[in-house]
């Protein structure tokens, strides 16, 4: 009984981890990249949209290039930059994803 | 107790804490819990309710976690800005969509963070619920937003010294949601100063009860690198997704607060 004492203060923090472990997961690891799942998908159509990477994005203000844009995009983009805030704005049925890792860009790809 | 009882315990907290955190590790891997059709069609339906509105500048959350796991209050676990972009693609097409700027908490050193602009699929890849919360700010804020981040402030503004729930009211830690109202009141009081912004938090905006125990608060913050109570001076707080609703609706900033679900 002498280390009964002892014991079960220990025993009560072993049952107090699963909690403490769930609140606390609770809020660790939510705002994490998640890139690798996005390339794990590898896909290039997935629910009739096309997987493409992103490049680059410029925000509609800083883009200077909307003038350079021939054809219907173009028109509709000098729409967009030059209508007020709150009238519907065109946006891509193609689905943007980050690109690959550098590790695994820089990798050959292999024929399976 | 003798020493060596003293020594088992403590070796067998360890040993449940090492396994509790490469559990979480591992969850941060990010394996997607439903099916890449399904992360699709969230991601374009998220995209397709902000364009409709008009908005070049959004603030967009997501779930993170099961929500059986989540203390009471919390609803969403992130939140990032969403911004109206030209998005030049790797085939070299220009196309236009949203791009999201984020603080997100890094793997190898879960006490740090990173800021990254990625896409609306990646931001919602790991998700525990087919939902998403939106904010669409004012006409003006999203001016001002767009302007701060496009500015040095936005790199500025980014403390990496990570804590979960971080205190709001001081810089001592950051972390996701607390980097966007920092931007947001940067644009608002058009500055970079952090402490014009952080005093302006600490008289205006009201963060979220961490409704956790403090028992568990503290051996939270002595066992995980991620969690620390250091910051607080009392009650933990921390903002959330639904506290900077809250003031941004009160404060006439936000247009419209709403909740993007996908059966």
């Amino acid at each position: 009984m002498k280390h009964a004492r002892f014991l079960i203060p220990g025993l009560s923090i072993f049952l107090l981890m699963p909690s403490l472990s769930t609140a606390q997961s609770s809020l660790q690891h939510s705002s994490q990249a998640v890139t690798h799942s996005i390339q794990a998908i590898g896909e290039s159509m997935v629910a009739g949209a096309k997987l493409v990477s992103g490049v680059a994005a410029v925000p509609l203000k800083a883009a200077g290039a909307v003038g350079t844009l021939s054809g219907d995009l173009g028109d509709s983009l000098w729409e967009a930059a030059n209508a007020p805030v709150g009238a519907p704005l065109p946006v891509t049925d193609d689905v943007i994803t980050v690109g690959p890792p550098p590790d695994k860009a820089l990798k050959p790809e292999t024929t399976p | 107790m003798t020493g060596a009882m003293r020594c088992v315990l403590i070796a067998l907290a360890g040993v449940f804490v090492v396994q509790w955190g490469v559990h979480a590790g591992s969850a941060a891997g990010g394996d997607p819990q439903f099916s890449a059709e399904q992360l699709v069609r969230l991601s374009k339906q998220v995209e397709r309710e902000i364009a409709s509105r008009g908005a070049r500048v959004a603030l967009v959350s997501r779930v993170g976690r099961p929500s059986a796991e989540l203390p009471e209050g919390i609803e969403f676990t992130h939140v990032g800005i969403a911004v109206y972009s030209l998005i030049t693609t790797s085939d070299g097409r220009t196309v236009p969509g949203y791009a999201m700027y984020n603080l997100y908490q890094s793997d190898e050193r879960p006490n740090t963070s990173f800021l990254k602009q990625d896409y609306p699929l990646d931001y919602y890849a790991a998700v525990y619920e087919l939902k998403a919360g939106v904010i669409i700010p004012s006409p003006e804020l999203q001016q001002k937003l767009l302007e701060v981040v496009l500015s040095d402030i936005y790199d500025q503004l980014h403390n990496p010294r990570y804590s979960a729930i971080s205190n709001p009211f001081n810089d001592q830690f950051q972390n996701c949601t607390e980097f966007v109202l920092d931007v947001m009141n940067a644009a608002i009081y058009d500055t970079g100063d952090v402490r014009l912004i952080k005093a302006n938090e600490a008289a205006y905006f009201e963060p979220e009860p961490v409704r956790v125990g403090a028992f568990k608060l503290l051996l939270g913050s002595i066992f995980t690198p991620d969690i620390t109570t250091s910051d607080h001076a009392g009650p933990v707080a921390t903002a959330t997704f639904g506290s900077i609703a809250r003031y941004m609706q009160k404060y006439g900033i936000a247009n419209e607060v709403f909740t993007v679900t996908l059966d």
